[in-house]
C-alpha cells in the first residue's frame, strides 16, 4: 500500500488547525453575545429598581417636608409627623386623589409607632384616636411596590408628647 | 531552532491566547461599568434619622432636665445624680435605660447590626464627685473600631446661665 506523502498530511493538519481556530473564535463570539445580552437585561432591571427606589426616597423627603403631614406652621416646617394631621387625612374621603395633585400618583405612606414594646398594632380610625399607633394612607396591598423605611418622630397632639416610629413610604410600579 | 510547522503551531497558540484575553478584558470592562445599588447610602440615611428620632423622643418625664431623651443624656452627664420626677432612679441610669430601649425598638438594629452609642462633652470634661470623668456609652465598644462601621452624630446644646455646653452623641453600627 502506498502511504500518503508528507505534503497532503501537512495540508490536512493545517486545515484542522484552521477549523479548530474558526470554531474557537465562533464559540468566543457566541459567548460574548450571550454575556452582553444578559448584562443588558440585568442592567435594565437594575436601572428600573434604582429608579423605583429613588422615587420612594424622593417621596419620603416630600412627606417629611410637607405641612400636610408634619407639625409646624406655614413659616416653619418641623420635620416631625403630626398624628392629628395623619388622622385627618386618614378620615378624609378621596384624600388620595387630592394628594395626587401634590405628590403625583401611585404612592403610599404608612406610619407605625414602635416605642411601646409588645404593644399590638392598632390602626387609627376616627373612632379609636388617639388610642392607636398605626396610620396608613393610600395603601393598595395587592400592588407591587418599592418602599423605603425611615425612623421618624410622631407628635401626639392630644397627649402633647413626641413618640418614635417608623415611616414606610413606597411607590407602586406602573 | 523551530521548524516551519512548529512556528505555525506557536502562532496559532498565541492567536488563541490573544482572542481569549480580548474576551476576558471585554467582560471585565463591561462588568466594571455595571452599577450597583449603594446599600450604605440608605443605611447612613436610616442611621441619621434613627439617632435624631431617638434624641427628640419624649422620655415620659416632664421636668425640664428630663423631658426629651437628649435632655436625659445631658442630665446624665451634667447632673448624674438628679432624680427625674422625684423618682428613685438617677438621670444617668435613666438615660442609659431609655436610649437602650429606643435604639433596640428598631428591629434592624437588634437583628442585623451591632451598635455602639457614645456621648462626649465637647471642649470640657464632666467629672463625678470622686473626680473620675463621666462616660456615657452603650453597646459594643468594638464597633467603633470596626472597618465597615457607619456612624451618625448629633449635637446636644444647652445653655445654663451665661455658660453654654455642647455634647456630641455618636451612634456606630456594623453588621453583626
Amino acid at each position: 500500500m502506498k502511504g500518503m506523502g508528507t505534503k497532503p498530511m501537512e495540508g490536512q493538519s493545517n486545515m484542522m488547525e484552521y477549523v479548530i481556530m474558526t470554531f474557537f473564535i465562533f464559540v468566543v463570539i457566541v459567548a460574548l453575545i450571550l454575556f452582553l445580552y444578559n448584562w443588558q437585561v440585568s442592567q435594565s432591571s437594575l436601572d428600573s429598581a434604582i429608579e423605583f427606589s429613588e422615587r420612594a426616597v424622593d417621596m419620603a423627603g416630600s412627606v417629611m417636608n410637607s405641612l400636610y403631614f408634619t407639625k409646624g406652621t406655614t413659616m416653619v416646617v418641623d420635620p416631625m409627623l403630626d398624628d392629628s394631621k395623619l388622622m385627618a387625612l386618614n378620615a378624609t374621603e378621596g384624600v388620595c386623589d387630592m394628594l395626587e395633585n401634590v405628590f403625583g400618583s401611585g404612592w403610599f405612606v404608612e406610619v407605625r409607632l414602635i416605642g411601646d414594646e409588645g404593644a399590638e398594632e392598632v390602626d387609627c380610625t376616627s373612632g379609636n384616636y388617639p388610642d392607636c399607633n398605626k396610620w396608613s394612607l393610600c395603601a393598595q396591598p395587592d400592588r407591587e411596590s418599592a418602599y423605603f423605611n425611615l425612623p421618624v418622630n410622631v407628635y401626639r397632639k392630644v397627649a402633647e408628647r413626641t413618640d418614635i416610629g417608623i415611616m414606610t413610604v413606597g411607590v407602586y410600579s406602573e | 531552532m523551530f521548524t516551519v510547522n512548529e512556528r505555525k503551531g506557536q502562532t496559532t497558540a498565541v492567536l488563541l491566547f490573544l482572542v481569549a484575553m480580548i474576551f476576558v478584558a471585554l467582560m471585565m470592562m463591561v462588568l466594571s461599568f455595571s452599577e450597583t445599588v449603594d446599600q450604605n447610602e440608605y443605611m447612613e440615611t436610616y442611621l441619621n434619622s434613627m439617632l435624631i428620632s431617638v434624641m427628640r423622643t419624649d422620655s415620659g418625664y416632664t421636668d425640664d432636665s428630663c423631658k426629651l431623651v437628649s435632655d436625659l443624656i445631658w442630665c446624665g452627664i451634667m447632673q448624674p445624680s438628679y432624680q427625674c420626677g422625684g423618682g428613685a432612679e438617677q438621670c444617668h441610669d435613666l438615660a442609659t435605660e431609655k436610649v437602650t430601649h429606643y435604639l433596640e425598638s428598631f428591629d434592624v438594629l437588634k437583628k442585623n447590626f451591632r451598635y455602639f452609642f457614645r456621648v462626649e462633652p465637647y471642649n470640657f470634661v464632666a467629672r463625678n464627685e470622686d473626680g473620675t470623668p463621666i462616660v456615657f456609652e452603650i453597646g459594643d465598644p468594638g464597633v467603633e473600631e470596626a472597618e465597615d462601621r457607619l456612624v451618625a452624630s448629633y449635637t446636644i446644646y444647652k445653655q445654663k446661665g451665661y455658660n453654654s455646653y455642647i455634647l456630641k452623641a455618636y451612634l456606630f453600627i456594623t453588621k453583626a
